[in-house]
């Protein structure tokens, strides 16, 4: 289990801004969504990636950013749902051909 | 000249293309497809299961009830999700399972604490998190109750965009805001995730070294 899980604590990075000598990482962080999202221009991205480069935690915090938004699109609820009832099911398709009956009708 | 090459057509247009021609043998294709897409989007819009089975069932009664309103089948699916979504919250002003009161995000985004060195962000290591199928496992759990624990505003966007994978035009249609809203809201919303996913990763990091 401890193998699976990676490193202790103790090994915990923090994003230090005055550590970094940058100032503080709190806007890098709010681009950071504009980054994932594609809002900002290319050039700008390239500025932030060359900002980024001497900040590792910043590096983590976006990896740590992508690895969430990877999970997301791996997500999925373990339990199916009740499969539909014949009655329900014949609702479905009596509506379903209700429209194609007033589509011939219309053309 | 250029020559555009057009992306190759995902099941569920296929599906949608075959049934405005007319063609209901692939009905029930189509019915379990999106009876499941449905239903985790409301498991997780409404939070019980038997709200979320209504929720599927009827809108794939309305959907069909009002198939010949899709005019291209390539927004099949966020035709289908602006439905659902409608039916999601038609059934949590009804339903007696509805939470009575909503969390705020700030409980969940990142916090930084200044102790007097400067501004400062504790992040787990999350290096080996995409290796790990147990961790995959725990996590997943962990990200299911942290999805239904955002307010619901953020849920849905982060459940269409990041879940569902519409893209951000289709998800500002589905929820009727605006791209940069939708924009702002998963950033948020994303935040919040990884936030709730960390302390779960340092937590147990926490337990392991000691």
């Amino acid at each position: 289990m401890g193998e699976i899980i990676g490193k202790p604590a103790s090994a915990a990075r923090s994003i230090e801004g005055e550590e970094n000598g940058r100032g503080g990482c709190t806007p890098l962080e709010q681009r950071l969504g504009d980054t994932l999202d594609v809002i900002i221009t290319p050039e700008d991205m390239e500025q932030l990636k060359a900002e980024m480069q001497g900040c590792p935690p910043c590096l983590e915090f976006i990896e740590s950013l992508k690895a969430t938004v990877k999970l997301c699109h791996d997500f999925g609820v373990e339990e199916a749902p009740a499969p539909l009832t014949e009655d329900t099911r014949s609702r479905m398709v009596a509506a379903y051909e209700k429209v194609l009956a007033r589509r011939r009708n219309s053309t | 000249m250029s020559t555009q090459v057009e992306a190759p057509k995902s099941r569920d247009v296929e599906l949608a293309e075959e049934l405005l021609r007319g063609n209901a043998e692939v009905f029930d294709e189509f019915v379990n497809l999106f009876q499941s897409k449905l239903y985790q989007y409301s498991l997780m819009m409404c939070g019980h299961r038997e709200d979320a089975e209504e929720v599927a069932q009827d809108t794939l009664l309305k959907v069909f009830e009002n198939f010949d309103q899709l005019q291209d089948a390539r927004n099949v699916r966020a035709w289908v999700f602006r439905i659902a979504r409608n039916a999601c919250l038609m059934k949590r002003r009804k339903s007696v399972y509805a939470p009575k009161a909503e969390l705020s995000l700030e409980d969940y985004l990142p916090r930084t604490e200044d102790d007097g060195s400067g501004l400062r962000m504790q992040i787990a290591d999350w290096s080996r998190v995409p290796e790990s199928q147990l961790l995959q496992k725990q996590l997943k759990g962990i990200l299911a109750a942290a999805i239904q624990e955002l307010p619901e505003i953020y849920r849905a966007v982060l459940l269409l965009r990041d879940v569902e994978e519409l893209n951000t035009e289709e998800t500002a249609g589905i929820l009727d805001v605006k791209v940069d809203v939708v924009k702002t809201r998963l950033h948020r919303a994303r935040l919040a995730i990884r936030q709730k996913l960390d302390r779960h990763l340092l937590e147990a990091s926490a337990t392991l070294s000691r």
